[in-house]
């Protein structure tokens, strides 16, 4: 509750900095909004950790082996990354680089989900005998 | 908190909006397109220590 207001707060009194500096400077605007974003993700990332504990101490009473989830909170990191420089290139007016920002961010999270689609492979070949 | 850091670059803004406002009014239009970006590199350099901070902590929570 604590990390939600101080995100709010951050963010309400970011944008009306912005506001005030968009007029003179519309670089220092975009630096400032890029400041915020990385402020609320730090406070997002301390918020989920002991969701992340809690997905460790889920993964060792199922049993499981970390290369099969480790591939999900990869994922999430990049996904969180790619929204921040993506969401802040899109606000500065550069949509080009905002797309492909986002495009990277898909490729890289295929790239990182790999082993596990090369267990569902193996699975597939020793169940049909090959 | 750490909304000091949104204070300190909407400080730096502001002031250096000002400067160039008077640099510019009393025809020194090159001091003041200096001055803005001096303002821009010192924005910029703390803004980028931060998103380092910020990725080392995401490199750190979800395992890369």
């Amino acid at each position: 509750m604590q990390g939600l207001l101080q995100a709010t707060v951050i963010g309400i009194v970011t944008v009306l900095l912005t506001a005030m500096l968009r007029r003179n400077s519309q670089e220092l605007g975009i630096l400032l909004t890029l400041a915020a974003c990385v402020l609320i993700g730090v406070l997002l990332v301390q918020l989920a950790e002991p969701v992340v504990e809690f997905l460790a101490k889920l993964r060792n009473i199922a049993g499981l082996d970390k290369t099969l989830t480790e591939p999900i909170l990869k994922t999430i990191g990049v996904g969180l990354i790619t929204q921040i420089g993506a969401t802040v290139c899109a606000d500065a007016g550069e949509n080009a680089i905002a797309k492909l920002i986002e495009v990277c961010g898909g490729v890289l999270a295929l790239y990182v989900s790999l082993p596990l689609l090369e267990a569902v492979l193996s699975l597939i070949d020793t169940m049909s005998g090959g | 908190m750490d909304i000091d850091l949104i204070f300190k670059i909407a400080a730096v803004g502001i002031i250096v909006s000002i400067l160039n406002q008077v640099l510019v009014r009393s025809g020194r239009e090159e001091q003041a397109t200096m001055t803005t970006l001096a303002g821009l590199v010192v924005v910029l350099i703390i803004v980028v220590q931060k998103v380092a901070d910020l990725f080392d902590l995401v490199k750190g929570l979800f395992h890369f």
